[in-house]
C-alpha cells in the first residue's frame, strides 16, 4: 500500500515537472534567451571587478511599476533572466572618461566622436548578469511619447534569437509595468542593425522597411508597433491633509507635487527617430 | 523577516553602563547601552546603496521607538552616539515613529543644497537594531527645512513588512492611514519651537517616486565621484584609447 502511495505521488511529480520547467522556457520564446553580455566596457568595473549598477536603476513588475521622467531622458531597458524590465537612464559613469578628441572602441573597432562621454550602459542595470533582449526609451518631444527600440550592443546584438516579435512582447510588458509619466507611448522601432543575420536579410526586403534618412539610408528600421498604447499611474497625487504643526509653515498646506503643467502642444509633426545615436553600446 | 537583510554590527567597545539594565525603565531611556557600534564593514562606504532587484539598501541609526541619537561618522565608519555640548545626544520627545537611517555610498553635497550627509531615510517596518542594515523600496520624500536648511529624508518601506506592497505615498496614506501625518508631525516638531514659538523644523509636505529616483541616484554618484581618482581608472594605451577590458561572465566580443 506504502509502496502504491509512493509511486503514485512520485508520477504526480513527474508529471508536474513539466509545467515547472515552462516558465523559463516561455520567457526564452517571448524575450530570448538570457544570455551574457556582449562585452563590458573598460570602466563599467570597478577593481574587484564587480560591475557597478547605474544608481537610477528601477526593476519595473506589476506590483511595482516604473515611472519615467523626460528629464532623465534617454533610458536603457533590459529583460532580466526572470522576466523583469530593468529600467535604467543615461548617465556618465563615474569611472568613466569623456575623449575630448575622440577615441578607438575595441570592443566593436569603432571610432568614436570628439567629446564622447562614457556612460553606464544595459550591464549596469543588471550587474553584468545575462540578459535577455535589450534596448532603449527614447522622449520624442515633438510628439511628447516615448519610444522604445532594440538598440543593445550587449543583449540585442551578438545574439541569434533576438526577434521582432521579443520586441513587441518587450514592449508590451514595459507599456504594462511603466508610467510614462505625463508622456504618452509612441511607436516601437526594430533596428535591423541589432538583429540576427537572417532576421535583417528577410526585412530589408520588407515593404515597411524604413530609415532615419533615407538618403543617407540610415538607421534601417521596422516600425513593430505604433504609438498610442495604454498608459498607467504608477501613483495617484498626495495631497497632504495638513497637520496643526506643518500648518505653522507657510507652505506646509500645499503639497510638495503640483499636478504637472499641461505638455506644451507639438508645433509641428517631426517623425521620431529610431534610435539616439549610433553608439551600439 | 526571514528575508529581511539584517546585518548587526559588532560592539567596538565595551558596554559603557553594563549596569543600566538594572535600573529603572525611565533612567534607561536616557542612557545610552554602547556610544559607538563598529560594524563589519564601514557603515557608510561599506555597503552598496542600490540592489539588483531595484530595492535600496539602509543603514539603521535609529531603531523605531527609540530616543538616542545615534548617527554615522562619516570619517570613522562607525555609528556613534551623537555628542551635543559634551553630552550624548537624546531626542527630548516621543521616541522615533520609524526605524531611521541613511542610504550607503551617497552624499548630499553642500555645493548642491545638501548638508554634506548621506541620504536620510525613514524605514517603515517593524523596529529594528542599531547598526543593522536593511532592503526597501524607497517611495517619496519627506521634504523637510531645519532652519534654514534643506533636510529631505527618503521614505523608505521595508522588505517583508506590512509596509512592504505599498509603492506610493499616497498609497501608504490611504492603506495605513495617518502614517503620513504621524511622520510630518514628528519631525516637524521634535526639536521644538525657537524664542518666537514657531517650529525649528518645516515641511513643505512630500515628494512622489519621479523626484526620488532622481535624489537617491544623485545623491549616489556625488558620493562615488568624490572619491573615484584617475588612479581607480583603467589606464589608455599610448594613443590614449582604452584597452579591450576582458570580464568572466561577458562573450567579451572584439577579443
Amino acid at each position: 500500500m506504502r509502496q502504491t502511495l509512493k509511486t503514485l505521488l512520485g508520477g504526480l511529480l513527474l508529471s508536474a515537472l513539466p509545467l515547472c520547467a515552462q516558465e523559463p522556457a516561455s520567457l526564452d520564446k517571448a524575450f530570448g534567451v538570457a544570455s551574457q553580455p556582449a562585452y563590458v566596457k573598460h570602466y563599467e568595473a570597478d577593481k574587484t571587478g564587480k560591475v557597478i549598477l547605474n544608481p537610477y536603476l528601477q526593476v519595473a513588475t506589476k506590483d511595482f511599476p516604473a515611472i519615467l521622467d523626460v528629464k532623465m531622458a534617454p533610458y536603457n531597458w533590459v529583460i532580466d533572466a526572470q522576466g523583469r524590465v530593468a529600467i535604467t537612464p543615461e548617465a556618465a559613469h563615474p569611472l568613466g572618461r569623456t575623449y575630448e578628441k575622440g577615441f578607438f572602441r575595441p570592443e566593436d573597432q569603432s571610432e568614436r566622436k570628439p567629446g564622447t562621454r562614457e556612460n553606464f550602459g544595459h550591464v549596469s542595470a543588471l550587474g553584468g548578469a545575462p540578459g535577455r533582449i535589450s534596448g532603449e526609451i527614447l522622449y520624442d518631444k515633438a510628439t511628447n511619447a516615448w519610444t522604445v527600440n532594440n538598440k543593445s550592443g550587449r543583449y540585442s546584438k551578438h545574439n541569434s534569437d533576438r526577434t521582432p516579435e521579443q520586441l513587441v512582447n518587450a514592449a508590451n510588458l514595459i507599456h504594462q509595468v511603466t508610467d510614462p509619466g505625463k508622456a504618452t507611448w509612441g511607436g516601437v522601432f526594430y533596428l535591423l542593425d541589432y538583429a540576427p543575420e537572417k532576421v535583417r536579410e528577410e526585412l530589408l526586403k520588407s515593404p515597411k522597411l524604413a530609415y532615419d534618412d533615407a538618403k543617407k539610408k540610415s538607421r534601417p528600421h521596422v516600425v513593430v508597433m505604433d504609438a498610442g498604447a495604454p498608459s498607467i499611474k504608477a501613483e495617484k497625487p498626495f495631497e497632504m491633509v495638513a497637520a496643526a504643526p506643518a500648518a505653522e509653515t507657510a507652505a506646509a498646506a500645499k503639497p510638495a507635487d503640483k499636478p504637472a503643467a499641461p505638455a506644451d502642444a507639438p508645433k509641428k509633426t517631426k517623425k521620431p527617430k529610431a534610435a539616439n545615436n549610433d553608439d551600439p553600446s | 523577516m526571514k528575508k529581511t537583510l539584517i546585518k548587526n554590527g559588532t560592539l567596538a567597545l565595551a558596554l559603557l553602563l553594563a549596569a543600566a539594565v538594572s535600573l529603572p525603565a525611565a533612567a534607561q531611556t536616557l542612557l545610552p547601552q554602547v556610544s559607538v557600534l563598529k560594524g563589519e564593514r564601514n557603515f557608510w562606504s561599506g555597503y552598496d546603496p542600490v540592489n539588483v532587484d531595484g530595492t535600496v539598501n539602509v543603514v539603521i541609526e535609529i531603531a523605531a521607538g527609540t530616543n538616542a541619537k545615534y548617527m554615522v561618522d562619516l570619517k570613522s565608519g562607525m555609528i556613534e552616539l551623537e555628542q551635543k555640548n559634551g553630552a550624548p545626544r537624546y531626542v527630548q520627545y516621543l521616541g522615533y515613529p520609524c526605524n531611521y537611517g541613511n542610504i550607503p555610498r551617497s552624499v548630499l553635497l553642500k555645493s548642491r543644497g545638501g548638508d554634506g550627509d548621506a541620504v536620510d531615510a525613514l524605514v517603515l517596518g517593524p523596529s529594528v537594531p542599531t547598526g543593522s542594515v536593511v532592503r526597501g523600496r524607497a517611495i517619496g520624500i519627506l521634504s523637510l527645512m531645519d532652519t534654514g536648511e534643506k533636510d529631505d529624508k527618503v521614505v523608505v518601506v521595508m522588505e517583508n513588512s506590512p509596509f512592504a506592497s505599498v509603492r506610493s505615498i499616497e498609497e501608504l496614506d490611504r492603506k495605513f492611514p495617518g502614517v503620513t501625518s504621524i511622520l510630518q508631525t514628528w519631525f516637524t516638531s521634535y526639536k521644538g519651537r525657537d524664542k518666537d514659538g514657531k517650529l525649528y523644523l518645516a515641511s513643505s509636505g512630500f515628494k512622489g517616486r519621479a523626484d526620488t529616483i532622481k535624489f537617491i541616484g544623485d545623491a549616489v554618484l556625488d558620493y562615488e565621484n568624490s572619491i573615484v581618482t584617475d588612479a581607480d581608472r583603467r589606464p589608455l594605451d599610448e594613443k590614449g584609447n582604452p584597452y579591450l577590458y576582458r570580464w568572466p561572465g561577458a562573450k567579451n566580443v572584439g577579443e
